[in-house]
């Protein structure tokens, strides 16, 4: 049976409980209960869009998977969004079908990667998206359901079900959702997407395969200079170091707390200074690196000499103003140590295309 | 009328795709590799070069191969080039590629 308005097949339920136990025993389920997608409130979010229901958004090659604007209505509301946040999971949809982002790769590999969402400009008050206090923690709609909508998609139309597709050792917790905002009312710096080249009035959505946040409790670092070096440390740990790569995409997040914005703002530094810093702060000597085991490989004559950073360049550290008050700020790792994939930005269409 | 108002109960909708099924031929297979091209397709994983190596050794050996051809993925975690895979065709008469890591 099909709606005669959209193509996926029809089930019918006694009810909404009804409906959800049958969701966990199709395996159509991130382990959580889901909302019953039915075939009104589909077409309400696909409405939303102005999108034809059929339109492909995505295509990946590989699995021979094809994303269409119904099948991410559909997992939207299974995840518990509202229709607003559809051109924010489209437009992302569209971004991580980017070449750049290595779709296939990324959430296939044991290296166990999210989709991590940054949203910059205007709609990150529109649709109240947090980029406040626990940023990366429960209680906010938008960052719950928005993230969890992506995986969804991944899971159910991209195949990615563990143990087939998605063959990751450990994952992280923003497999279930990892959608965060910057807080640009509030930061000293310009905001991410600015730095990209869009409008300030332009809203966006940036998607990059990455581990899972890692918080630095710098609490007694007072000047911007111990306080970077702190985070340029975490980032050496973190980062995997290699001779020769291939592809060198990725990028390394830093999002930095309130209290360590007014640490590093106090002393004048600009986000290009702070890049600057952590990028210097980053470079190990390869003997070093292959001494603590982060960089694999035989000591060879010259190590001492040969000195690598931890990302190819000051640029590829995306500094972030967001989070609560407190001395905590986060480093995230890029998936395969950024040589496979990277970030991918793209403008927020609201409305028909 | 809708179609909700038909039936009682509610009526949810299936989220999932199914991959879209290609069509392809199996290349005939050798009943010997002498005087062959073998072409071994490295994945580009740590290691993968040395297995590969082996395999080419032990073929060596066994049989009288014409020559074997070694291609290197750009990339490990993306599939070969098409053009890559095209030259192999042109001028391999059978090809070994794995998963090593």
């Amino acid at each position: 049976m099909t709606h005669p308005a959209l193509s996926s097949k029809v089930y019918q339920v006694g009810d909404s409980l009804e409906a959800i136990e049958m969701y966990y025993e199709k395996d159509w389920t991130d382990g959580l209960p889901v909302v019953p997608p039915t075939p009104a409130k589909v077409q309400q979010f696909i409405e939303y869009v102005g999108r034809r229901p059929d339109e492909i958004l995505c295509q990946v090659p590989v699995r021979r998977r094809t994303v269409t604007v119904e099948k991410v209505a559909i997992n939207a509301v299974m995840a518990g969004c509202l229709p607003r946040y559809m051109p924010v999971i489209v437009t992302a949809v569209e971004a991580m079908c980017d070449d750049r982002y290595n779709l296939h790769g990324s959430a296939a590999s044991t290296g166990g990667s999210a989709t991590l969402l940054i949203v910059n400009g205007p709609i990150v008050k529109e649709l109240e998206i947090n980029s406040g206090m626990n940023l990366f923690g429960p209680g906010c709609r938008a960052n719950a359901t928005i993230g969890r909508a992506l995986r969804l998609v991944l899971m159910n139309v991209c195949g990615s079900i563990p143990g087939t597709l998605d063959r990751t050792t450990m994952g992280h917790p923003g497999k279930y959702t990892y959608c965060i905002a910057e807080k640009e009312d509030d930061s000293p710096w310009e905001p991410y997407h600015v730095e990209k080249g869009f409008d300030p009035d332009t809203s966006t959505v940036t998607v990059m395969p990455a581990l899972g946040p890692h918080q630095i409790g710098a609490q007694t670092s007072n000047t911007a200079e111990s306080l970077l070096t702190s985070f340029a440390s975490t980032m050496v740990a973190m980062s995997g170091y290699r001779e020769g790569s291939n592809w060198g995409l990725g990028s390394c997040v830093i999002v930095i707390g309130g209290e360590h914005r007014g640490v590093i703002t106090r002393e004048g530094w600009d986000k290009k200074q702070v890049k600057e810093f952590l990028y210097q702060r980053s470079i190990r000597s390869a003997a070093e690196l292959k001494r603590w085991g982060t960089m694999p490989g035989e000591m060879k004559p010259g190590d001492d000499e040969k000195m690598l950073a931890a990302v190819r360049s000051a640029d590829e550290i995306i500094v972030l103003a967001a989070g609560g008050g407190g001395t905590w700020s986060v480093c995230i790792a890029p998936w395969a140590e950024g040589r496979q994939a990277g970030p991918v930005t793209r403008a927020i269409a609201i409305g028909a295309k | 009328m809708s179609i909700e108002t038909l039936v009682k109960g509610l009526l949810v909708l299936d989220p999932t795709t199914e991959p879209e099924p290609m069509q392809a031929t199996i290349a005939v297979r050798p009943h010997t590799l002498d005087s062959k091209v073998v072409g071994l397709l490295d994945n580009a994983k740590p290691n993968s070069d040395r297995i590969l190596d082996m395999v080419g050794e032990l073929l060596a050996k066994k049989y009288h191969l014409a020559r074997v051809v070694k291609v290197r993925k750009p990339s490990a975690t993306r599939g070969a080039p098409q053009e890559m895979l095209d030259e192999m065709a042109e001028e391999c008469n059978v090809a070994i590629a794995g998963v090593g890591d």
